[in-house]
């Protein structure tokens, strides 16, 4: 059954925003990211709310980077911080869904609307990906990391 | 190498701020009101099942408090 996300009514981030992933897919070979899984990722939302997403946090407003990292991020031992620009520039939307600070990477319209500065008529899971992943971000180490279940 | 429950991402939630995981292959396992494992390899906690689909597991990340309460704070090894 697919839900209605809420979208929420807000200006686009500045360029300068910071958006967080969480890397728990580091690999042998130094890739930070499991393709294959980013995609399945992707396709549960498309599943549970109807457009292909990526769940990203962002560090904007009165949420700093350290709160988000010693908070809902303290699973992780290291994030990927990608600024808002970097994301615009692969052709992607920074979707405001659901509860903030939680936004979506995504391509082609959410319900409707637009939110990236290239129109793809035909998005999927794996256009969403590979636009994803080759985007520049900063790989940092989440010093407020918790191993859990403790 | 800890055995992961439901598999996810920790950063889908839905509106309610409830994260969304990927439905296992035998989700017979699990049950609402019960605690699981939840994460990645990489990074996992205790979860605390509240609603299964068709497609995907709803569950509240909680601590080791909570999930001993519940009765289950034993790590299985796959």
């Amino acid at each position: 059954m697919v839900r209605q996300r809420l979208i929420r009514d807000e200006a686009p981030l500045p360029d300068n925003a910071i958006l967080v992933r969480l890397l728990f897919d580091g690999y042998e070979d130094g890739s930070a990211f499991d393709r294959a899984k980013l995609i399945a990722d992707a396709t549960l939302n498309f599943t549970e709310f109807g457009y292909y997403g990526l769940s990203m946090c962002g560090a904007v407003g009165a949420r700093s980077l350290e709160s988000v990292l010693a908070g809902k991020f303290k699973f992780s031992r290291s994030v990927a911080l990608y600024r808002a620009a970097n994301l615009r520039d692969k052709g992607l939307g920074i979707v405001p869904s659901g509860a903030a600070p939680h936004y979506d990477a995504s391509v082609g319209d959410v319900y409707g609307q637009s939110f990236g500065s290239v129109q793809i008529t035909a998005s999927s899971a794996e256009d969403l990906i590979d636009r994803f992943i080759t985007a520049i971000y900063t790989r940092r180490q989440n010093e407020h990391f918790t191993p859990r279940p403790s | 190498m800890i055995q992961i429950d439901i598999d996810a991402d920790l950063m889908l939630v839905d509106d309610e701020d409830r994260y969304i995981g990927h439905l296992p292959a035998d989700p017979s396992r699990l049950q609402v009101g019960g605690i699981a494992i939840a994460g990645r390899p990489g990074g996992y906690t205790w979860a605390l099942v509240e609603e299964i689909t068709d497609t995907a597991v709803y569950f509240r990340a909680i601590e080791a408090d909570e999930a001993r309460k519940h009765g289950r704070l034993e790590l299985a090894a796959s």
